[in-house]
């Protein structure tokens, strides 16, 4: 197999196993807004030629402080239909498929990774759960202020269950998202994704990597007693 | 001695990284803490979530123990996207 030269850039760390790997697999991104964006450029530039998209909103102005794909020509367009075009403007042979409706709303959906950039807790616990009936590992990621939260989730693993599942109110809701935090926390999140595809020993899984960019510090939750 | 990391909010806003206490619950680590920094309000704590062996605890269930030689992490969780 001869690596394509867009890809040579990757491959001081990535195999050709598993860059093979990143063309077979199918990944579901839910949610569209800050993390989403950096997240589905980032793969795309890996490697990942299947992307399901899934988000109902569409770009207005308060997103374009840090929503990459956002600019002042495509507010009031649907964010997965401007992400999907841009994807397949950085890789036209990528296979993105778009569903304009709520994750909660997808009767039908399937893949071999779930990947958490929603903003709210309710569709937090939603996507756990659905980890869990597709049998299938949710990277889950999160940002507000200077802080951010990154972790693989396996299917019975009830972290976000536990750790949204009683109705506090997370620190986004004062100190809201700045661009750079977002832009760390989803390369953060595809760093975990990368050592998925290599089934790296450090990967973080069912505890969170927990980042304070304000500290210039990371901790690990620990723990791996979920479920 | 219980280790407590303090983390994110609670870090930036008191400039502590961690302290060392006697074991019990965490609402009477809280008070060891409080004696040890008297500048740190109360109230931060309602607020904050703390990391015991990988789970969260909210200020409903403070009332655990934490026994001699563990951690825990007072820190706050995020949601955005």
């Amino acid at each position: 197999m001869t690596i394509p030269v867009r890809y040579k850039m990757n491959m001081g760390v990535l195999s050709k196993q598993d860059l093979l790997k990143l063309y077979k697999l199918e990944v579901i991104i839910v949610g569209l807004g800050g993390l989403g964006g950096y997240v589905a450029n980032q793969l795309v530039r890996l490697g990942v030629k299947h992307i399901t998209l899934v988000d109902e909103d569409r770009f207005n102005e308060s997103n374009l402080n840090r929503q990459l794909f956002s600019n002042e020509k495509n507010i009031g367009e649907y964010k997965v239909e401007i992400i999907s075009r841009e994807l397949n403007r950085i890789d036209s042979d990528a296979s993105i498929k778009i569903l304009k409706k709520r994750i909660q709303d997808v009767d039908d959906i399937s893949g071999d990774y779930l990947i958490d950039c929603v903003d709210n807790q309710e569709t937090k616990i939603y996507l756990s759960k659905l980890s869990e009936k597709l049998d299938i590992p949710l990277l889950h990621g999160a940002c507000g202020g200077w802080y951010g939260q990154v972790g693989w989730i396996s299917p019975k693993c009830t972290l976000l269950e536990d750790m949204y599942g009683n109705g506090e109110i997370g620190l986004e809701s004062d100190l809201l998202n700045p661009a750079y935090v977002v832009g760390v926390v989803a390369s953060y999140m595809v760093s975990e994704f990368t050592k998925m595809i290599m089934d790296s020993p450090k990967l973080v899984l069912d505890e969170l990597l927990m980042i304070d960019i304000l500290d210039n510090s990371i901790i690990k939750s620990g723990g791996k007693n979920h479920g | 001695m219980v280790k407590v990391t303090f983390f994110s909010l609670l870090r930036s806003k008191y400039n502590i990284k961690e302290v060392f206490v006697e074991p019990g619950t965490i609402n009477d680590i809280i008070e060891q803490i409080l004696e040890q920094h008297p500048n740190i309000e109360k109230s931060s704590f309602r607020y904050s979530v703390v990391i015991y062996k990988g789970n969260p605890i909210y200020y409903y269930s403070f009332n655990i123990d934490i026994e001699d030689d563990e951690e825990i992490i007072f820190t706050h969780f995020v949601s955005g996207g």
